[in-house]
């Protein structure tokens, strides 16, 4: 299977603390992903250094420039008073290649194929935090990504709305979108995922080095 | 009321029309995130460059553009120094600059004894506007409007999600460097109207009523731009009628209308409800 990414030896420091020490990571075509451990791990911030938004030391190596983006919601600032139409455009706020038509057409045919075509004329801070969730991952498949990095996509979300999300991440990894995403649902993970890398791991190699890969079945 | 049908009268509100095209999506942004101190900090800055500019050029109109924009570039550049070198919060950056160039500027005015009333820097007098400045509006009116739309999604999504917007490599600080360079362009360009000291009353009242009548920013931006017209209308006519200064009329007039469309929205919302 082709790998999209491959991570080398990634250290990152905020000042003098180190935040994340000789982390490895692959993600072929078609697998689904997922980065584990506790809060303040260095998950997001692992995310991060691989979309190139903080620096960091050692080698990532990204085999596609379709790459599809999920944030933490809390992040985002609600109150700003937008659509959710005019939100998405947004997202195209660097694109040169793609005209002001085909981006609307673009980001209608994803709301329908989400079926949240209703929630287009609503403000931001009208929307529930899983109509919000949704609208997020509506953008980050917006350039048919071959490779999608999401943040804790079900945090903070209903039942129903986590259900719906997880099925579309289960249809989109089957139609061979990679993922990469970091979750603490680890039922979700043991169900779907083919790969964990749990940074709280203490699971130590024959070298003495710290082993995060896990598989599914071997995780508790 | 023949004044309606003076030069002076016409040529006041044409630069009024002008300042609040160019001032209403600037405002509407600039209030959005409690950025406008930012804009309070850079017209205050304006005033020591403007006396310099009055001691060596006289009343002269690029004098007055250029003294401003050295000023204002020198200030953009320390508070962008003092905000990432510093640990200091930027409010409070902001203020200290604020006062001391106020202070600085009377200082100036004071010291070179120049011949002329404060008052007309500091509150500006649109019927002193020679005919090339409002050239100089047309102009920049052209010039401004279509930069800031081209950097309006940029910085739409700076301010709504940073994260995504690091995600696609837009240059969170040359979008909002060239954002704060706009709006000092405009508070330059309002000195005539409005002097320094109230030149943010342009970008900062209308847009604060706009955001009673919209939620949508577009909307809010046309409706700004609205008022702004009305306000500066309503400002030139009382300033002729009962001989008070034009900016500080034009000031009241925006002030009187927000205290109405607030009572108003309220009493509606109570009726609503």
């Amino acid at each position: 299977m082709a790998v999209i990414l491959e991570v080398h030896n990634l250290n990152i420091s905020y000042g003098k603390k180190k935040i994340v020490e000789n982390f490895h990571l692959k993600v072929e075509k078609s697998q689904f992903v997922a980065l584990t451990g506790r809060n303040g791990s260095g998950k997001s911030t692992i995310l991060k250094s691989i979309l190139g938004i903080i620096k960091f030391q050692g080698h990532i190596h990204l085999k596609t420039d379709k790459i599809g983006y999920l944030p933490q919601s809390y992040l985002l600032d609600r109150s700003f008073p937008i659509t959710v139409f005019e939100f998405l455009q947004l997202a195209f706020a660097k694109e040169k290649k793609v005209s002001y038509e085909q981006q609307q057409k673009e980001i209608t045919q994803m709301l329908e194929k989400l079926k949240i075509s209703f929630l287009a004329k609503l403000f931001l801070n009208e929307l529930s935090q899983g109509q919000f969730q949704k609208v997020l991952f509506a953008r980050s498949l917006l350039n048919s990504p071959e490779l999608l990095i999401l943040d804790e996509p079900l945090s903070n979300i209903d039942e129903s709305s986590a259900v719906e999300l997880k099925n579309l991440l289960n249809d989109l990894n089957h139609k061979g979108t990679g993922i990469l995403l970091t979750i603490h649902d680890s039922q979700f993970v043991k169900e779907n995922c083919n790969m964990i890398y749990n940074l709280s791991s203490d699971k130590v190699d024959e070298n003495g080095i710290i082993d995060f890969c896990f598989h599914p079945k071997e995780e508790n | 009321m023949e004044f309606i049908f003076n030069d002076l009268f016409f040529l006041a509100l044409l630069s009024c029309i002008f300042l609040s095209l160019l001032s209403s999506p600037l405002g509407v942004f600039l209030t959005l995130k409690k950025m406008s101190l930012m804009g309070d900090a850079i017209s205050h800055s304006l005033l020591p460059g403007m006396a310099i500019a009055l001691i060596f050029f006289g009343f002269s109109s690029i004098g007055f553009l250029i003294g401003g924009l050295i000023s204002g570039v020198i200030i953009l550049i320390l508070m962008h120094f003092l905000s990432k070198k510093t640990v200091f919060k930027d409010d409070g950056i902001l203020a200290m600059i604020y006062l001391v160039m106020s202070s600085l500027g009377i200082i100036i005015i004071a010291k070179a004894q120049i011949k002329i009333d404060l008052m007309h820097l500091l509150f500006g007098n649109l019927l002193l506007i020679p005919i090339e400045w409002l050239w100089l509006l047309g102009f920049m009116t052209l010039l401004i409007l279509p930069v800031f739309y081209s950097i309006r999604k940029s910085l739409s999504l700076i301010l709504v999600d940073p994260e995504y917007s690091r995600f696609l490599k837009i240059n969170e600080t040359k979008v909002k460097n060239i954002f704060y360079f706009l709006v000092l362009l405009v508070l330059i360009l309002s000195f005539y109207a409005v002097g320094t000291m109230l030149a943010l009353g342009f970008m900062v009242i209308p847009a604060m009523i706009a955001k009673l009548f919209s939620k949508n920013i577009n909307q809010q931006i046309k409706t700004s731009i609205l008022i702004s017209i009305v306000m500066s209308f309503i400002g030139i006519l009382v300033s002729f009628i009962y001989n008070i200064p034009t900016g500080p009329g034009i000031i009241i007039s925006g002030g009187g209308i927000f205290i109405l469309v607030l009572i108003f929205s309220t009493v509606k919302d109570q009726i609503l409800n």
